[in-house]
């Protein structure tokens, strides 16, 4: 009980002797002692700050918190009705932004249309595109055996092969078998040897 | 042909003069291998080049007998001739035709009319040929075909 009336008397902080700054001011504090001559007078400095800090906390603490600046009545009320868009200002460039927004959204909109054109048309496309890849395969295979017939065209063959034949400017008898062969084989007349004959020897 | 007309301007200046009448048959030469001016121009510049200065002068344009004689004896081959160009082809075939060689018989034998019959001996071995001896009226065509070297 003894306790109990001097808690009520004294403050426990000076009863303790314990500064109730921050430990980073104390620590502020304790360099500046070891400093220059006037850490006395910043001692007591400190020490008036430490009594005004004990009166704050004094105050804060003796003094409820409904002493306040604005009561909470008042600031219920205002959050109720008062709409903090319409307090800064924000109506106008809701608006504005509303209308820019409005501007964007149909920006975005026709892009979202293109977009969405773009994927209906896309879908169609890839369908498209995956026939024409078929039908370029198709093609393709047409244009390599359109290239292959060339190559196979038994006129131009033997003329390939006839242009061997005069490559050491002597004709032997196997060549002319193994031409003779190759008529046969590709269904050529003499007659059409003798006009590629011509052509050859001509050029 | 070129080789005909070329074999009929050497017999034609054989003595070192061209006379007249050597002049004539070799005009009825150029009609009957059917050779144009300019290609009978190119043969007759060459040989003015080549052969006729060279030629030493020892008469009055005599070439001309051998040469109507010549193109006499080319003519009565007249049935013949195919064969025996078949028969040269593929004698030559079997020593081995150079280029040059067959372009020079061909066109000759164009202007004979017997260019199928010869190619035929060349081309075709599985033709059947008689082997035959070339009379000397054929000898520009041998020597063309390289055939007259071993006879020689």
């Amino acid at each position: 009980m003894f306790v109990d009336e001097t808690e009520e008397d004294d403050d426990l902080y000076e009863a303790l002797e314990v500064s109730t700054t921050a430990p980073a001011a104390r620590g502020n504090d304790l360099l500046d002692a070891l400093g220059e001559e006037e850490e006395e007078e910043i001692a007591e400095e400190d020490e008036g700050v430490v009594i005004a800090t004990l009166d704050m906390g004094e105050t804060m603490g003796g003094e409820p918190e409904q002493e306040t600046f604005f009561p909470q009545e008042e600031i219920s009320e205002e959050e109720e009705d008062v709409d903090p868009f319409e307090e800064l200002g924000a109506s106008r460039p809701i608006s504005s932004n509303n209308e820019e927004s409005a501007v964007v959204s149909d920006a975005l909109a026709a892009f979202m249309d293109d977009e969405d054109e773009d994927g209906e048309s896309g879908e169609l496309q890839e369908v498209s595109l995956f026939e024409e890849t078929e039908e370029d395969d198709v093609d393709e295979e047409e244009e390599a055996k359109a290239e292959e017939k060339p190559k196979a065209d038994p006129k131009e063959l033997y003329r390939f092969l006839l242009e061997g034949v005069w490559v050491d400017d002597v004709l032997d008898p196997a060549e002319v078998a193994l031409m003779s062969r190759k008529r046969r084989e590709l269904n050529i007349s003499f007659e059409t040897h003798l006009e590629i004959l011509k052509e050859i020897l001509h050029e | 042909m070129t080789i005909l007309f070329k074999h009929a301007l050497d017999l034609a200046w054989n003595d070192g003069r061209l006379s007249r009448r050597g002049a004539v048959l070799l005009e009825n030469l150029q009609d009957f291998l059917d050779l144009s001016d300019y290609e009978r121009g190119v043969i007759e510049e060459k040989h003015s080049d080549e052969e006729v200065p060279f030629l030493i002068t020892r008469g009055y344009g005599s070439g001309a007998d051998l040469l109507d004689q010549w193109m006499a004896t080319l003519l009565d081959l007249d049935e013949e001739l195919p064969l025996i160009l078949v028969s040269m082809g593929r004698a030559a075939l079997e020593r081995g035709i150079t280029k040059q060689g067959w372009i020079d018989v061909f066109r000759a034998a164009e202007g004979m009319g017997c260019e199928f019959d010869f190619a035929r001996g060349v081309w075709e071995p599985e033709y059947e040929v008689e082997n035959l001896e070339w009379p000397v009226a054929l000898a520009p065509v041998a020597n063309a075909l390289g055939l007259t070297d071993e006879d020689e």
